[in-house]
């Protein structure tokens, strides 16, 4: 019920964009932070299937990645979208449903079990009043609740969010934050990109440091996230104070 | 709840269709009472009850019915390809004959004019080089790299301009008193002069495209978000994608090879059937296809009835279809 990463190194042409990295996961929320450029996207690709011709190997609950087919990873793990743009609107029930197409034969659309299934879903959320509301029109933070219960209609236990807090605000980024929280501790093993590092320090059982496509860091989120490590990522100096990250004044 | 509504959708619109159906075997040159019209299917039906130079019989049964049928088949699958179309290319602006389908048959037609081939050879030349246009498009969409989307659709626009000017040279080099009328006329769009035997050739193609779309019509929604998301919820994208383009490419190739150009259809019923019904293609796949069936029969009666010389059906779509879609679009929803 893990991820096993071994020597895994991806390249876009001449450009390494991951180097190197070995690590198992843990089922909880591992929070994976970097700058931009670090590979925190490529890495989901490539554990998601997305970006194919990485070297080394990526085991998905002991199967290779570039061995299963887009149903079988699609049963393994769940991808939660930063944003999400779609020409056409669908009610947010069917948005939920579509979870559910790797379990249904080609031919096959959803029944009355599926369809019960994203509705008690959606209330197991707390958002079943947004069933019938057409996607497009819902918020920000109601749209990533909607696509989390999509991943979890997959009924894996990975969840991969690329950061789903991105576009919220404070407001909508705390309970999206708490939800996630719930599923970590109800087992699925979560890894969550995010900018902010006191979201990881907050929420996170596990950090993961990238930095120009190597591990920089990882291992339990109160030992790993330090001034030093922001200073690494992000060249910006801060003070730890009782679990908060603070910046240091005229640092810059 | 939601799915009672559009049962009821459904069975009006069917019901509009039926009307439609009675109304066209009615209406015409020559007057029939609804009596007779009646009459003369069930002797159609049953093979008794008629003489071979009973003037009714042949007005219904070999002159109406099978371009009724044709009109039906032919809106149902432009309509049907076009919606399918709009789904795999996440536009919604997309048309059948957005891979080439059109310009490929209306080339492979000039040809076949220009050698000399009988109607049936014009029909089958036409439906040949349809589908060559659309696999050789999709094949230079698939090795370009990039969007695969965004390079179909500029395949098929070059595969169509190209296939464009070849039947453009083809109406220069045509003889002015025979073949250019013909080929120009073809081109127009027209269901008349429609037999049974034909409808029995274009309806396997049609039947089997329409088949595969309405199996995976539910899939098709996952192709609207994008290849790499719906890959992640575990679909195949650009097998699927292949499979929608192929069974959309064989409705519109047979619609085309046997009644000419005829746009529009295929743009307009599939917006009109998303306003009904929503987007979700397990309702739009049939309505678009019964509004297309509907909407093509009632403008080929117009076309037949309007003025005393026929107008080639395919100027009427554009006529009623442009203004229409203007309409959709400065209306009060949202439009793309």
């Amino acid at each position: 019920m893990s991820i096993v990463l071994k020597d895994l190194s991806y390249r876009y042409g001449r450009q390494m964009a991951l180097q190197g990295i070995s690590l198992t996961t843990a089922p909880g929320l591992t929070a994976v932070l970097g700058p931009n450029g670090a590979g925190k996207t490529t890495l989901f690709r490539c554990i998601l299937g997305l970006a194919h011709g990485y070297t080394g190997s990526i085991l998905l609950n002991g199967r290779e990645v570039r061995s299963l087919s887009p149903r079988q990873l699609a049963a393994f793990a769940a991808y939660v979208p930063q944003s999400y743009h779609c020409v056409f609107s669908y009610p947010a029930r069917e948005v939920v449903l579509m979870g559910a197409a790797h379990r249904l034969a080609p031919y096959a659309s959803p029944g009355r079990q599926e369809q019960k299934d994203a509705l008690d879903l959606l209330e197991r959320l707390g958002i079943g009043h947004l069933a019938d509301r057409s996607f497009t029109g819902l918020s920000g933070g109601e749209q990533q609740l909607i696509l989390i219960a999509r991943a979890l209609m997959q009924k894996t236990n990975i969840l991969i969010m690329d950061e789903p807090a991105a576009n919220l605000d404070y407001g909508n980024q705390l309970r999206l934050m708490e939800l996630v929280r719930r599923l970590a501790r109800e087992g699925y093993t979560v890894l969550l990109s995010t900018h902010t590092p006191q979201t990881a320090l907050t929420y996170a059982g596990k950090i993961l440091a990238l930095r120009q496509g190597t591990v920089c860091a990882y291992g339990a989120a109160d030992e790993v996230l330090t001034p030093e490590l922001v200073w690494q990522l992000y060249g910006v100096r801060t003070t730890l104070r009782s679990g908060l990250l603070l910046p240091e004044e005229g640092f810059a | 709840m939601k799915r009672s509504q559009n049962t009821w959708k459904f069975l009006l619109l069917s019901l509009l269709l039926l009307g439609l159906i009675l109304l066209s075997l009615l209406w015409g040159q020559y007057s029939l009472t609804v009596g007779e019209v009646l009459q003369a299917l069930s002797a159609g039906l049953t093979g008794q009850g008629w003489s071979s130079d009973d003037t009714v019989f042949a007005v219904v049964c070999r002159i109406r019915l099978p371009r009724i049928i044709l009109a039906c088949l032919v809106g149902a699958c432009l309509s049907g390809a076009g919606a399918a179309y709009q789904g795999v290319f996440q536009n919604p602006m997309a048309a059948p004959d957005l891979l080439g389908a059109s310009s490929g048959a209306a080339f492979g037609a000039a040809l076949a004019i220009l050698l000399g081939f009988s109607a049936g050879g014009v029909t089958a030349l036409a439906f040949v080089s349809s589908i060559l246009a659309v696999l050789c498009a999709y094949w230079v969409g698939q090795r370009a790299r990039g969007r695969k989307t965004v390079n179909l659709i500029l395949a098929g626009v070059m595969i169509s301009s190209l296939l464009s000017a070849g039947t453009s040279y083809m109406k220069l080099v045509a003889d002015p008193s025979s073949q250019l009328p013909e080929i120009t006329y073809w081109l127009m769009g027209s269901l008349s002069g429609t037999r049974l035997q034909e409808i029995g050739l274009a309806a396997l193609p049609m039947a089997a495209g329409a088949a595969v779309l309405l199996v995976l019509r539910w899939r098709i929604n996952l192709l609207t978000f994008g290849d790499q998301e719906a890959r992640t919820l575990g679909i195949h994208a650009s097998q699927l994608r292949l499979a929608v383009i192929l069974a959309a490419t064989l409705m519109t190739a047979a619609s085309v090879s046997v009644s000419g150009m005829i746009g529009w259809v295929g743009l307009i019923i599939p917006h009109l059937s998303r306003r009904l019904v929503g987007n979700d293609y397990r309702a739009l796949l049939p309505c678009s296809m019964i509004m297309g069936a509907a909407f093509l029969l009632l403008v080929d009666d117009l076309a037949r009835n309007l003025l005393i010389t026929e107008i080639p059906i395919g100027i009427l779509t554009a006529v009623l279809g442009a203004p229409f879609f203007i309409y959709l679009m400065l209306g009060e929803e949202r439009f793309a």
